[in-house]
């Protein structure tokens, strides 16, 4: 089976595993409405300025991130599919089809999110093709941050909580980039920054899974 | 030649602290008489990055050749790298509170090293969280790498990016503004710890692989005692009279 065969049916695996059990997406997606529907109701009185949205928005999607995407790997040990899986597969293929899952994943989450939050905000979106690129760079760099850590973590003790305390401080800076990327598109920041921000954000995300495509195949095997 | 050694490094170490006090203040600081601290603050990330970096290279040689005297040195280097970041964020600090007033600026180039800080806490924390040998030294080497890009950027570029904007200098000794005294105790300062660091890294990898050398014994020896070696002899099956 060719390379991209292998990502295409690993990523399937995935998708199927997610819709006999969507647990992944439902927590993510509840987490992320509760958490906007919180800000919403918080701020029902005031005008909240693009730059704290910005950072909200930012949070929201970061932690929603970090609730869903360690379950790539840690279902395959819970479930004790692990090591059928290490058997069969190439580990570049599994890392591409999780990452890629992942990926989908969290753009879906964070569009769904970023929606809720728009509506329920009455934020305008002054620039949409710098909103669009933010959030899926961002989306993309969060979903190969954690996908690299979970598998890193899958095999530890209290894996699940071991996977967001790795994943975070990775992540943390980003939410300092998609701030800026996002202020600019909410009309705060008319420097013309946004897009060189934006593009860093998904230069990131090809950052960080070349380099998990690299490191992955040494650490699943053992 | 090797007892004069330590009393001579002492001595270095005496002239230089007294040098450090000689030097004259700096006006342009607010409290000029703070401005020593320069000496101390400069060498810190610089040899924190140096580790950095080291740790990252023996950590992907270990990565290539699975032989744990890597995972060892790139723990020694990972633990000394944190330790100079501690004393970055230190001595960043009094310098923050001497130059501008406030021992927290909320500075991008705090927060950078806070946030470089978290990602090298998150490594020992791995490593603390797995009890597997193999599976530790593997994974928290493929941790290293993988943070070993986030944390360069978050030192270097992170804080010079065009819409951030830091009070932290990022030009003085590339355009030469450092000189006269401070120049020459700065170097000096730099090469006594650079000194220090080589030894205590030495230490720290031969501790470790004492340790580990320990570790190996005694399980041999709990396996020779029948720990958890198989006994020998050959068990044969035997058939029972049957009772009628």
């Amino acid at each position: 089976m060719s390379s991209v065969k292998q990502v295409l049916a690993v990523t399937q695996k995935e998708f199927i595993s997610e819709i006999r059990s969507p647990s992944g997406v439902m927590t993510s997606a509840l987490f992320g409405t509760v958490a906007v529907v919180a800000i919403s109701l918080t701020t029902a009185d005031v005008s909240i300025e693009p730059t704290i949205s910005a950072g909200l928005l930012w949070v929201v999607l970061l932690f929603a991130g970090v609730i869903a995407m360690p379950r790539a790997f840690l279902q395959e040990e819970e479930q004790g599919t692990g090591d059928l899986l290490r058997l069969i597969g190439e580990p570049e293929a599994i890392f591409w089809g999780k990452g890629l899952f992942n990926g989908i994943l969290m753009l879906t989450v964070g569009l769904v999110i970023a929606a809720m939050f728009l509506v329920l905000t009455g934020q305008p979106v002054v620039h949409p093709g710098d909103f669009l690129l933010g959030l899926v760079g961002g989306c993309a760099s969060i979903a190969g941050a954690v996908t690299l850590c979970s598998a890193i973590a899958a095999r530890s003790a209290n894996a699940t909580t071991l996977t967001a305390a790795i994943a975070l401080p990775m992540l943390l800076f980003l939410v300092s980039l998609g701030t800026t990327g996002m202020r600019s598109a909410f009309g705060a920041d008319h420097s013309g920054r946004g897009l060189m921000v934006n593009m860093a954000l998904v230069a990131y995300a090809i950052g960080t899974y070349a380099i998990g495509s690299m490191i992955f195949p040494r650490v699943w095997k053992r | 030649m090797n007892r004069l050694i330590n009393p001579i490094f002492a001595l270095v170490v005496g002239v230089v602290t007294v040098l450090s006090f000689v030097a004259p203040d700096l006006p342009m600081f607010q409290r000029p008489e703070l401005a020593r601290i320069f000496f101390w603050h400069f060498p810190c990330p610089i040899l924190a990055t140096c580790l950095l970096i080291g740790g990252a290279y023996m950590s992907w040689q270990y990565l290539r050749t699975n032989d744990l005297r890597w995972d060892i040195r790139a723990l020694a280097m990972q633990e000394l790298a944190y330790v100079f970041c501690l004393l970055t964020m230190a001595t960043g600090m009094i310098f923050s509170k001497a130059q501008w007033g406030a021992w927290w600026q909320n500075d991008p180039r705090q927060t950078s090293f806070l946030l470089v800080l978290m990602l090298y806490f998150a490594y020992f924390a791995y490593r603390a969280a797995t009890q597997d040998t193999l599976r530790r030294a593997s994974n928290s080497a493929a941790l290293a790498l993988a943070t070993f890009i986030p944390a360069m950027f978050l030192i270097y570029v992170f804080p010079r990016l065009d819409p951030i904007q830091s009070f932290h200098p990022s030009d003085s000794v590339m355009k030469g503004k450092i000189h006269g005294w401070y120049a020459y105790i700065t170097l000096l300062v730099f090469a006594l710890v650079t000194i220090i660091t080589v030894v205590m890294y030495r230490m720290r990898v031969r501790t470790a692989e004492i340790l580990r050398n320990l570790e190996e014994d005694s399980n041999g020896s709990m396996e020779s005692h029948g720990g958890n070696s198989a006994p020998t002899g050959v068990v044969r099956p035997i058939s029972l009279p049957r009772e009628d």
